[in-house]
């Protein structure tokens, strides 16, 4: 191999790998972890405190309470997969898919449920209207630990999914 | 029924015996492809072209089959009673067709079984020594997506046992204008990149690597350009209008499957011109047809098999992701091979002379846009990396993705602005001065104002990592203005020479420059195109948020404030200032057969004058299983849109909670697009449609025949153009893309239901209620015509304001006419009516392409015809400036004999 060659290849080597390190090196910071909701609860929350979470799982229904606190709308729900369960915090506009049982990842930091109590308890309190649906919220009787979302994404409406037809031809016989 | 009570259906029937036998006659055209130019055997090779020709019918003949399904509700099939169902609109039936997985392996056999006939009857005289090898790779490709259809994911199939009596219908979310046009758009890019594949294929399999096999793929690699980004752009545009999140763009899997091919596609569009100038960069060249056809089938492997996490993710199959992956590894062999077996004949004609060379800012431009492929493909796979490597799945967000996409556009935008100042092979000092002056200018001018009269521009942003930051805003802007100041110089500068030459006015010899050198001018118009999205994108670091709650609606002041008012206090721009007022009017539920829609009026007013009424709302449709669909509402401004969201509410007491965006700039995306397709579409005008301009029709009827022509191809660009505008704009309580319901549907014709309340009792009634428009969103229907709640209300509104009027002559019907549209206009805005009097703003984007071609081409005949009639008349110059003149013009010349 001619030496001008060799330089290019090693020079190209060189900058790939350089390139590709630096490009490592920067993602610290940005990770997020994936988890679904049965793994993360059985590892029991530990060396998950700290980080931020992308937590998988279906909404459990009956659990979802939405109401305006101050000018935001907030809302919490149950997110379970496999019978574990942790409790959701999350504000704003909601995913058009997202309502009962629909499959979500709620992105967000784990914090104390003692600290979004007094959320909860806003959330339930009642003016002028019934409480909603899924009141009153004791979510420290629930967990230690509960997510406070800063995004929620629910599953697209994939036109290649299809829900089970409930319409059959009554006149068709065996 | 059969005997046995299977379902049988003649469409299913056919439909799968025409795939069996379209996948016998690609068996066939591939094996005889491959033999007849191994054996330089012409019958061979003709065998196999004939063989691609059938085997288009065959499929042309199932696709039939596939939308006559739908059209005529053969639930049969589950494929139709899974998509569709029989209250959807037509339109939402025929374009089902490729909304499923299987319907859309299906569209992407037949668009491309489309494109190979088109690319191999005007090729395949000119290639005979290697267009066995092109058809034979064209029908591999087709071979593997013809399996999945055949022997996993028939589109074809039937029910076993009982079919339904009624399909599921598709989810609301995807009934939607732009849900129609962006799969097929993405889809068209991605097949046509399997073209130019085929061709350079073929090339290395045959040896013939010299530059006519780059002529024959550069138009559609074009194409897969083009449609790749008329792909990304509706899919921004969807997100925009329909997801209610403010944003066009996450950086999701999915869109970055149709960027990456984007990429590399835009690469060989710049590194062909170089070979073809200089000879050089041949392996590049091989290698990004390559590699952009293989991201294709890799971004179509991401969205269905699972393998990455997304909101968007199809499906989870791991057998086709297997098939997926035994797919790729079989190009990637064969294509990597090829190359290394041709290496030796790879060698670059002519080296590199200097780094101040179009060469070099062309390598560079390549690198980068391939480093920018590779990053977005690593970035997007690193949960799937991290699994491997440490078992646990990690992703990175959208910032991170910011982080390096954007230092890397940027030097991409100085790029496309910087590589047409510079000369082929070296640019001299003074030449260097001498084109780079003007536009840095510009750009330091740019940068200096902003600093002054907007200084939150010079906020600093990080890139690549937390420790380097820079302002990356005033950047951006400072590199906008180079890149129009560059272009627009390249312009005024061959204009200058053209008029010298031809002697005619300004804008014949810009047409005419602009058609003589098409791919030339036509890529400056892309350029252009990509500086306007960019300062569209300057705009995203300004957008604001604000939730805000008001107790019950009620009537504001005229200057916008109020109990049921709320502000979001001054907003600053990067330029402008606007002070928001809006002013919660109404709160109403409506419904009609498909769907409960709940509408909030909001006025919004700008530092005390109203600017518009929006109606945000939220849809629950009665088959949409308890789902409901945000409606946003944006009054788009030039310098920001304002964005409002309906995010809760209480219909028994009328409260509301809004979320209101303000997003600065965004509309210079959505225009930038426009520009960039403009600027592609001239670079597709073929040389014989030049050529026929230069023709003067002898008759009459030729004459005609042009104007009408010209004339039917404007109007039908402009009525398409128009009516995506139209459904952009807010045309009542419930945004675009709302469903018509046709009157019976549940509403009973004209003498029951809403349809029959209120209906006109006089002339002017009628009049005035054909001209306002049902904000129901029913397809922009008359409130006379509609057969909705809310037109019935309004028919009332119609007639308590004629009520008491005086009605007995026609100047007096005339005047109480005008007051009605009066006082609906100044409630609703002018977008009420069905034919608005004089907000056409909307319009001018498509007024813009579709008139700019229109002239273009009227133009271009006439300076044509005028350059032959009148020879050039030199005008007497100074010395220097003939000089500088003469330079320019040779520089001209030497271009115009090189390329195109």
């Amino acid at each position: 191999m001619e030496k001008s060659t060799l330089y290019k290849v090693l020079l190209t080597i060189g900058v790939v790998l350089g390139g590709g390190g630096f490009l490592i090196y920067s993602s610290i910071g940005h990770a997020q972890h994936y988890r679904m909701v049965d793994e993360l609860i059985g590892d029991g929350f530990n060396g998950w405190t700290d980080k931020e979470l992308k937590v998988h799982g279906f909404v459990e229904a009956g659990t979802i309470v939405e109401s305006v606190v101050g000018q935001v709308q907030h809302r919490t729900f149950v997110l379970q997969k496999n019978g574990k369960k942790i409790r959701i915090f999350n504000e704003g506009p909601k995913p058009d898919t997202f309502k009962d049982q629909s499959e979500v990842v709620a992105t967000g930091r784990l914090v104390k449920a003692s600290e979004v109590q007094a959320l909860a308890t806003q959330m339930c309190a009642t003016k002028d209207h019934p409480a909603p649906v899924g009141c009153p919220l004791r979510t420290d009787a629930e967990q230690e630990w509960v997510l406070e979302s800063s995004e929620l994404m629910a599953k697209c409406p994939s036109k290649y999914d299809g829900a089970p037809t409930t319409k059959i031809d009554t006149s068709f016989k065996p | 029924m059969s005997e046995q009570n299977v379902p049988f259906s003649p469409i299913a029937v056919v439909g799968t015996l025409a795939l069996l036998a379209a996948f016998l006659t690609a068996a066939w055209s591939f094996a005889s492809g491959i033999a007849g130019n191994a054996r330089k055997s012409r019958r061979l090779v003709n065998a196999s072209v004939y063989g691609l020709y059938g085997f288009g019918a065959l499929i042309g003949l199932a696709s039939s089959l596939m939308i006559y399904a739908f059209v005529s509700h053969d639930f049969s099939l589950k494929y139709v009673a899974n998509a569709s169902d029989t209250t959807m609109p037509t339109i939402y039936k025929v374009t089902a067709f490729w909304g499923g997985l299987d319907g859309s392996l299906l569209f992407w056999v037949l668009v491309l079984a489309i494109f190979s006939t088109i690319a191999i009857v005007v090729n395949h005289k000119r290639h005979r020594d290697m267009i066995g090898y092109v058809v034979a790779t064209i029908m591999a490709v087709q071979l593997f997506f013809l399996s999945l259809l055949l022997f996993t994911k028939n589109p074809f199939a039937t029910f076993l046992t009982t079919p339904p009596i009624d399909g599921q219908g598709l989810n609301p979310l995807l009934q939607n204008y732009w849900m129609v046009i962006h799969p097929p758009s993405l889809y068209t890019g991605f097949v046509a990149a399997t073209i130019p594949f085929a061709f350079g294929v073929g090339a290395l399999a045959s040896g013939r690597l010299d530059d006519m096999w780059l002529g024959s793929v550069r138009v559609w690699m074009l194409i897969c350009f083009g449609f790749l980004s008329l792909g990304l752009i509706l899919g921004g545009r969807w997100a925009y209008e329909e997801l209610g999140w403010g944003g066009y763009w996450a950086w999701d899997p999915v869109e970055n499957a149709g960027l990456m091919p984007w990429f590399t596609a835009t690469a060989f569009l710049h590194s062909a011109i170089i070979q073809e100038q200089r000879g050089t960069m041949k392996t590049w060249n091989l290698s990004l047809v390559i590699i952009t056809f293989f991201l294709t089938v890799f971004g179509t492997f991401m969205t269905r098999s699972g393998a990455v996490q997304s909101v968007h993710a199809f499906g989870e199959d791991n057998v086709l992701a297997l098939q997926f992956i035994v797919f790729m590894a079989v190009i990637l062999i064969v294509s990597i091979g090829l190359l290394v077996y041709r290496s030796n004949k790879l060698t670059a004609r002519t080296e590199f002379d200097s780094f101040y060379s179009r060469e070099f800012a062309f390598l560079l431009n390549n690198w980068i846009l391939l480093g920018c492929a590779f990053f977005v493909l690593f970035a997007t796979m690193f949960p799937t990396i991290s699994e491997a490597i440490n078992g646990e799945r990690v992703s990175v967000g959208p910032d991170f993705f910011n982080k390096w996409m954007t230092p890397l556009g940027l030097v991409l935008l100085f790029l496309a602005g910087a590589a047409p100042l510079l000369a082929w092979r070296k640019t001299t000092r003074e030449r260097l001065i001498n084109q780079f002056a003007f536009p840095l200018a510009a750009a330091a001018v740019t940068i200096i104002v902003l600093l002054i009269v907007w200084p939150q521009t010079k906020h600093l942003t990080p890139m690549f990592a937390r420790q380097i930051k820079l302002p990356v805003s005033l950047i951006n802007f400072g590199l906008v203005a180079f890149v129009c100041a560059s272009i627009g110089q390249e312009f005024w500068r061959g204009l200058v020479v053209r008029r010298r030459q031809t002697g005619a006015d300004h804008f014949s010899s810009l047409v005419g420059l602009v058609l003589a050198k098409r791919r030339k001018y036509g890529g400056y118009i892309i350029h252009l195109g990509v500086a306007l999205i960019f300062f569209g994108f300057a705009g995203k670091a300004y957008e604001r948020m604000y939730d805000r709650t008001v107790e019950k609606p009620g009537p504001a002041a005229a200057n916008g404030t109020g109990p049921s008012s709320f502000g979001i206090g001054s907003f600053t721009g990067p330029f402008s200032t606007s002070d928001y007022y809006f002013s919660y009017e109404n709160l109403f539920h409506t419904s009609d057969d498909h769907k409960d829609a709940i509408t909030a009026q909001i006025g919004i007013y700008d530092s005390g004058d109203r600017i518009g009424t929006v109606y945000p709302a939220k849809w629950d449709f009665h088959k949409g299983d308890g789902q409901m669909t945000t409606e946003v509402a944006i009054r788009v401004r030039a310098l920001e849109d304002v964005y409002v969201v309906l995010t809760g509410y209480d219909l028994d007491t009328s409260l509301a909670n809004f979320r209101v965006y303000i997003n600065p700039l965004i509309l210079w995306v959505w225009t930038g697009f426009l520009v960039l397709a403009f600027g592609t579409l001239v670079c597709l005008i073929p040389q014989a449609v030049v050529d026929r301009m230069q023709w003067k029709p002898r008759t009459r009827l030729g004459r005609a025949a042009d104007v009408g022509l010209v004339v039917t191809v404007v109007l039908a660009l402009l009525g398409g153009l128009a009516s995506q505008a139209r459904a952009d704009a807010p045309s009542g309580a419930a945004g675009a893309g709302a469903e018509h319901v046709p009157a019976g549907m549940g509403m009973g014709k004209a003498g029951g239901g809403y349809a029959a309340m209120n209906r006109p009792a006089n002339e002017t009634e009628a009049r005035a209620m054909k001209e306002v428009a049902c904000p129901c969103g029913c397809a922009r229907q008359s409130i006379h015509d509609c057969d909705c709640a809310t037109a019935a209300q309004l028919r009332a509104k119609v007639q308590g304001l004629l009520a008491g009027t005086d009605l007995s002559n026609d100047a007096a019907r005339t005047k109480a006419y005008e007051s009605v549209l009066a006082a609906f206009t100044s409630e609703y805005g002018q977008k009420v009516l069905l034919t608005p009097k004089s907000d056409v703003s909307w319009l001018f984007p498509s007024l813009a392409v579709v008139g700019g071609l229109g002239l273009l081409a009227f133009a271009g005949r006439r300076w044509l015809a005028r350059g032959n009639k009148h020879p050039a008349q030199p005008v007497a110059m100074t010395a220097a400036a003939q000089a500088l003149d003469d330079e320019y013009a040779d520089k001209l010349d030497d271009e115009l004999a090189e390329t195109d």
